[in-house]
């Protein structure tokens, strides 16, 4: 492998859980990806040179911070690297300024700049005399990542910023990520495990799972790949199908999947284009007979395969599709008590109701 | 906070232990103010020497001279710990100081008196306050008694007590109509006061002894003063006698 | 008894106390760090010792001191050489003082220090700060209060101190007599009045020491959804 930008290698040994990574990349912008317990805090604190026992080959952005074969191992407070952890762990005993001179304090030239372009680029210059526990949830945020900019980092380390926080809070503090992106030039990795958040922050996406890499690459194409798949219905994905649309109109389109499933979604497509698009189990709606008049835009014909318990759920595994083509598969999620009230049994035939709304498009 | 603490540490004497012209006395608690009184006088008659005197239960000072401790003279109520230091070669001269006399106290608003020995066998005295057995003046007390005939027949209303103070207590705060304490003990009740002392032929020997434990000339120089008449006159005010003529040795 | 020799007992005691506390204090933050924070082998063994003087009689502990610190002991030959005598002195209250208190401080520090979260360390590590401003600037300031407070216990326990005392600096009126050592001796000789007045500067004493250790603890409580008081 020729030496990238970055480059993470990292093997790390405990009692029930091994990290062994070895990736590299030249974006600047990197989102490492994976369910939880996958080992991404993990690999940051190894990257930070918290796990002394770790075997670790460090490059970020073009600089070596460990590197074993010239005997380079940086401690954790010469690695300048501006670290966010998932918990904000705002000094409780400083008020945001003090805080904010606490990251600062060590910066390269005083701090002075790194502070004051961090104050700003976060908007939190009306918070500076505030104690940390008088902030809301996405002020500590900010906070926390201006912290980190004020001590004039040669890169960021972003863990989950946004998962503390609910929907609305996210759709607001993510502005700011994304302005820390784009205004300042430092390499960036940041974790998360929601892939919309991948997508839209990530020009480079590390998949972790059971502390290995599993796939990286440019996010749209990794996130869905087979290889990721059983990550995503881990995060709420259940069914992930390709397809190509076949009419658009108004605000919506219709899609062909290969196997000839036809799905109306709230998504203009120029005809042609393909997709990639997920659905959620809870989603996918059972019915015997045919619904009359119903809202939702996609009702057809099924036939069941099999349904099983899954911690207190029925999953109802179907199967759709024309004659003459592979079935294309479905799995729905409804309570045990609604299939056996509507007599469930493979080869039993069933109409299925998805509401355009409930279809994302994935890629 | 930050000035009290400049102040204490401000304060503190430079000095070590026991310097050249200091002298340190370990003294049995029971002689605190007469011991304190005599250091007083050595001290106006030897302006160039300071006596220290260092309390303590007379035990615990034996064991401070085993473990090397800087003691000059040691003031023992008990003659048995010499005997011991003195046989470990710990001690290089020793004489017996004073002597302490067994007491009969009443209760100071009782409606009787006792006059003597057989009184304590009275129906008014209900009980009799006499420290434990463990106790040396619980000892003495006992045998007394018993020489005198009447340990059997007071023994329902002996009242054990932990200490001399307890035993004290005991009569001042009426819950006992008499007690047998030291002579030197009597003085310091509240309300009880002497009803008779033990006859001279049947006080036991209860006797302090002085050990000289340094050879430095200012121990010699003080042991010969604890011997002499100021030094008696100190301790006969604090209610001591003088040792008596089987233990007594000549002044200087 | 006179106000001037309450006043200098009372003076001699809270100085003892002082300097013994003093001399604790960085040992034991030390101690109590590595305690908190690194797992090794005889770990277990290192706290018993530690825990020692608290469970053997105070007597025990006197004796050991006199041993060590006496002329014939190894530490009190030495410098009875260099003309230094430390038994009989306030100075051998205030080792002995030290000794009994040190046990309390340690624990304090310790599980001040183990309440401390080490993610509040690592973020000041990745924001540059060594290992020792570290402590200095998160960690002490994070776990004053229960710091504090084992300060004030350690203090308010080598006020009190007699068994270890008694044996190592004796009772000398004016130089070693702590109030705790002057209440015995009075309550030996039957001043049962001084013996009250010595007990009612103690009390008060005590109280203070109380008092302002329950405000520190009082205002310590950790403000709602900080990192702190979700642990």
């Amino acid at each position: 492998m020729s030496e990238t930008a970055t480059r993470l290698q990292v093997q790390l040994k405990r009692p029930a859980f091994e990290l062994e990574v070895d990736v590299g990349w030249d974006q600047r912008v990197a989102v490492v990806f994976g369910p939880s317990g996958s080992g991404k805090s993990t690999l940051f604190e190894a990257i930070l040179g918290l796990h002394p026992a770790a075997s670790v080959r460090v490059r970020i952005g073009g600089l070596w911070l460990d590197r074993a074969e010239r005997g380079l191992h940086l401690p954790v407070e010469q690695r300048q690297l501006g670290w966010v952890p998932q918990d904000p762990t705002l000094f409780p005993h400083l008020t945001v300024e003090g805080n904010l001179r606490f990251g600062a304090a060590r910066a390269r030239g005083g701090g002075a700049g790194s502070l004051a372009r961090a104050v700003d680029v976060l908007e939190i210059g009306d918070l500076l005399g505030r104690r940390v526990d008088e902030l809301s949830g996405g002020e500590r945020q900010r906070v926390a990542i201006a912290r980190a900019l004020a001590s004039g980092p040669r890169a960021l380390l972003m863990d989950e910023p946004l998962a503390a926080l609910d929907l609305p809070l996210r759709g607001r503090v993510l502005p700011y990520l994304l302005r820390v992106r784009d205004e300042l030039d430092l390499p960036i990795l940041y974790i998360t495990h929601d892939p919309g958040e991948a997508i839209v922050v990530g020009e480079v996406v590390v998949v972790l799972d059971a502390g290995r890499v599993v796939a990286s690459g440019p996010p749209r194409e990794v996130l869905w790949s087979r290889a990721v798949l059983p990550l995503s219905e881990l995060l709420g994905i259940d069914n992930v199908l390709d397809a190509r649309a076949v009419e658009g109109a108004g605000g919506e389109s219709t899609v062909e999947t290969a196997g000839g499933l036809r799905l109306v979604i709230p998504t203009p497509l120029p005809r042609g284009e393909a997709v990639r698009i997920g659905l959620r189990a809870q989603d996918v709606l059972i019915a015997i007979d045919a619904p009359g008049r119903i809202s939702a835009r996609n009702v057809f014909p099924a036939r069941v395969a099999r349904w099983e318990l899954h911690d207190g759920d029925a999953l109802v595994h179907l199967e759709v599709g024309r004659e003459g083509r592979p079935p294309e598969r479905l799995v729905a999620k409804i309570t045990p008590a609604a299939a056996e009230k509507l007599g469930l049994g493979p080869g039993c035939p069933v109409y299925v109701v998805i509401k355009a709304q409930a279809i994302r498009r994935l890629a | 906070m930050r000035p009290a603490l400049a102040l204490l540490l401000g304060v503190l004497p430079l000095a070590g232990g026991a310097g050249a012209g200091e002298l340190l006395v370990g003294t049995a608690v029971s002689l605190r103010e007469p011991m304190t009184k005599v250091a007083r006088l050595y001290e106006a008659e030897h302006p160039a020497t300071r006596v220290r005197v260092s309390l303590g239960a007379s035990n615990i000072l034996a064991v401070q001279i085993r473990a090397g401790a800087p003691l000059d003279v040691f003031v023992s109520a008990d003659e048995e710990l010499v005997d011991g230091l003195q046989a470990d070669g710990l001690v290089a001269a020793r004489f017996a100081l004073v002597r302490n006399r067994l007491v009969v106290i009443e209760a100071g608003d009782a409606e009787f008196h006792l006059e003597g020995p057989e009184d304590l066998a009275r129906p008014e005295v209900r009980y009799i306050a006499i420290p434990e057995y463990a106790v040396p003046v619980g000892r003495y007390a006992r045998e007394w008694l018993r020489t005198r005939g009447l340990l059997e027949r007071l023994r329902e209303r002996i009242v054990p007590t932990e200490h001399a103070r307890a035993t004290l207590a005991a009569v001042d705060y009426g819950h006992a109509d008499a007690a047998i304490v030291y002579a030197t003990d009597a003085r310091v009740a509240r309300s009880a006061i002497v009803a008779f002392a033990v006859a001279e032929e049947e006080q036991p020997r209860i006797v302090y002894a002085a050990a000289r434990v340094s050879s430095t000339p200012a121990a010699r120089e003080f042991m010969a003063f604890l011997r002499g008449s100021t030094a008696l006159r100190a301790f006969e005010a604090a209610g001591f006698a003088a040792p008596g003529p089987a233990v007594a040795e000549p002044g200087p | 008894m006179n106000w001037g020799e309450l006043l200098s007992i009372t003076a001699l005691t809270l100085r003892v106390g002082a300097v013994a506390t003093a001399a604790l204090l960085v040992p034991s933050l030390a101690l109590g760090y590595l305690l908190a924070r690194h797992e090794f082998r005889a770990k277990s063994v290192v706290q018993a010792v530690i825990a020692l003087p608290m469970v053997i009689p105070p007597v025990a502990v006197g004796l050991g001191l006199l041993i060590l610190l006496g002329r014939r002991g190894p530490l009190g030959g030495l410098w009875s050489g260099l003309g230094v005598e430390v038994v009989f002195t306030w100075w051998a209250a205030a080792v002995a003082a030290a000794v009994v208190g040190f046990p309390l401080l340690v624990r304090a520090c310790e599980q001040s220090f183990a309440e401390v979260d080490v993610r509040f360390e690592q973020v000041s590590r990745s924001l540059g700060h060594g290992p020792f401003g570290t402590f200095l600037r998160v960690t002490l300031p994070l776990a004053r209060r229960g710091v504090m407070y084992g300060t004030l216990l350690a203090f308010t326990r080598a006020l009190g101190e007699f068994g270890a005392t008694t044996l190592v600096a004796g009772i000398l009126p004016g130089r070693t007599e702590t109030l705790a050592l002057g209440i015995y001796s009075r309550v030996q000789l039957g001043d049962d009045m001084g013996a009250l007045a010595l007990c009612g500067a103690s009390f008060l004493i005590a109280l203070a020491a109380m008092l302002v250790g329950e405000g520190w603890l009082r205002r310590g409580v950790a403000p709602p959804g900080s990192p702190m008081s979700r642990r």
